[in-house]
């Protein structure tokens, strides 16, 4: 009964959106479009959204975690386009960089920001790390087109080298901890291509399938380019999750009156009772 | 060639810089931060798995996420305020109200 139920459901959306392709009948499948240029730009990012990541959970002032969590978003809604997700990309940009944010460096001043650095200093070490970062990240690129012996010796050096920039580091010479940091983020990305090369992984490049009957690392084709874009996922949204959709309505109501309850001071309802 | 599994290893490594931060941060600013970088990364899977799937549920989902981290937030930071407003401090270790 279940299956037959299940078989229903397909058809019916199948029927409903028939330029697109649905689970399990995907026949073609592909990795992501593409030369050299955009996996050099992914791997960027790639490091960046880590790098930023770390420096939002460690750093001191809140004001820089705020404004590193920004350069995190932003790096994000560019790899929600590789993924062919321009709608999200674009919530991404407005709802996180836009909105959160901006709420996150309200509240930060608004109950006072007491550190002793500057602005103008966080400037600096925020260009610090972007520029470490996108280094590091065209040096992953670089080393990604290497193997073998090769590769293993590169990353056995890359290892110490890290290793000494983190020991240098420590003495506050800017260039140590610029070199410190690039080592550290460059060995990070030789982690990854050395997972990438264990047996497991080999073994799927070789062609291991899956219950889909394709590699399980590839993509879905899909058959144009409405996937993802702001008509889909608004079908999607105003069809299939129209419950969900009013459900988030009623949520975001309550919320705002919570926040503006929450946030009244006791005096001013006091008064406004009385 | 970005085979899917960078994507999910970002998105894995996301998650857990953010679980990172929630547990070992005292700044109550900064958790709320790591929170966000936790939602963060469950998007980016959600958005992998509609790409790999071809289909437009996950971003849908994704797009819930995102509307339902806003509420947070603001609800989060209404009190982070309230919370200051009456008692000085942002260090999640000095917040013992409900404790004895």
């Amino acid at each position: 009964m279940a299956s037959k139920g299940e078989a229903q459901r397909l058809a019916k959306l199948k029927a409903a959106n028939q330029d697109k392709p649905i689970v399990g009948a995907v026949a073609k499948r592909t990795k992501t479009k593409g030369g050299l240029m955009n996996q050099l730009v992914f791997y960027i990012l790639f490091s960046m959204i880590i790098c930023f990541c770390l420096v939002t959970v460690t750093r001191k002032s809140p004001l820089m975690a705020a404004l590193s969590l920004l350069v995190v978003f932003l790096s994000l809604a560019g790899v929600y386009l590789f993924l062919q997700a321009p709608f999200m990309a674009a919530i991404q940009l407005i709802v996180y960089a836009g909105a959160v944010i901006v709420l996150f460096v309200f509240v930060i001043m608004s109950i006072g920001f007491d550190e002793e650095r500057s602005v103008e200093d966080l400037g600096k070490e925020i260009l610090f790390f972007a520029m470490a970062f996108m280094l590091t990240g065209a040096g992953a690129f670089v080393f990604h087109a290497g193997s073998g012996l090769a590769y293993l010796a590169g990353f056995a050096a890359m290892e110490l080298l890290a290793l000494g920039f983190v020991i240098l580091g420590k003495l506050q010479y800017p260039v140590t901890r610029f070199l410190g940091i690039a080592a550290v983020t460059f060995a990070l990305a030789q982690v990854v291509r050395l997972v990438q090369m264990s047996p497991v992984f080999i073994g799927k490049t070789v062609g291991l399938k899956t219950h889909m009957g394709a590699p399980k690392h590839l993509f879905a084709a899909p058959t144009d380019g409405s996937f993802g874009n702001a008509k889909a996922i608004g079908q999607s949204v105003f069809t299939d999750n129209v419950f969900a959709f009013e459900a988030l309505s009623l949520l975001l109501l309550a919320s705002v009156v919570a926040a503006v309850v929450i946030v009244r001071s006791r005096k001013e309802t006091k008064e406004q009772t009385s | 060639m970005i085979s899917s599994v960078h994507f999910l290893l970002l998105s894995a490594l996301m998650f857990m810089i953010g679980a990172a931060g929630v547990l070992l941060r005292r700044n109550i600013l900064v958790v709320l931060m790591s929170i966000e970088l936790m939602l963060n990364g469950a998007n980016l899977a959600l958005i992998t798995f509609s790409r790999i799937q071809a289909n437009t549920h996950g971003q849908t989902l994704a797009f819930l996420v995102v509307a339902i981290a806003a509420a947070e937030a603001a609800v989060g930071l209404a009190i982070v305020v309230a919370i200051f407003r009456g008692r000085r401090t942002t260090n999640v270790d000095d917040l013992d109200l409900m404790k004895n």
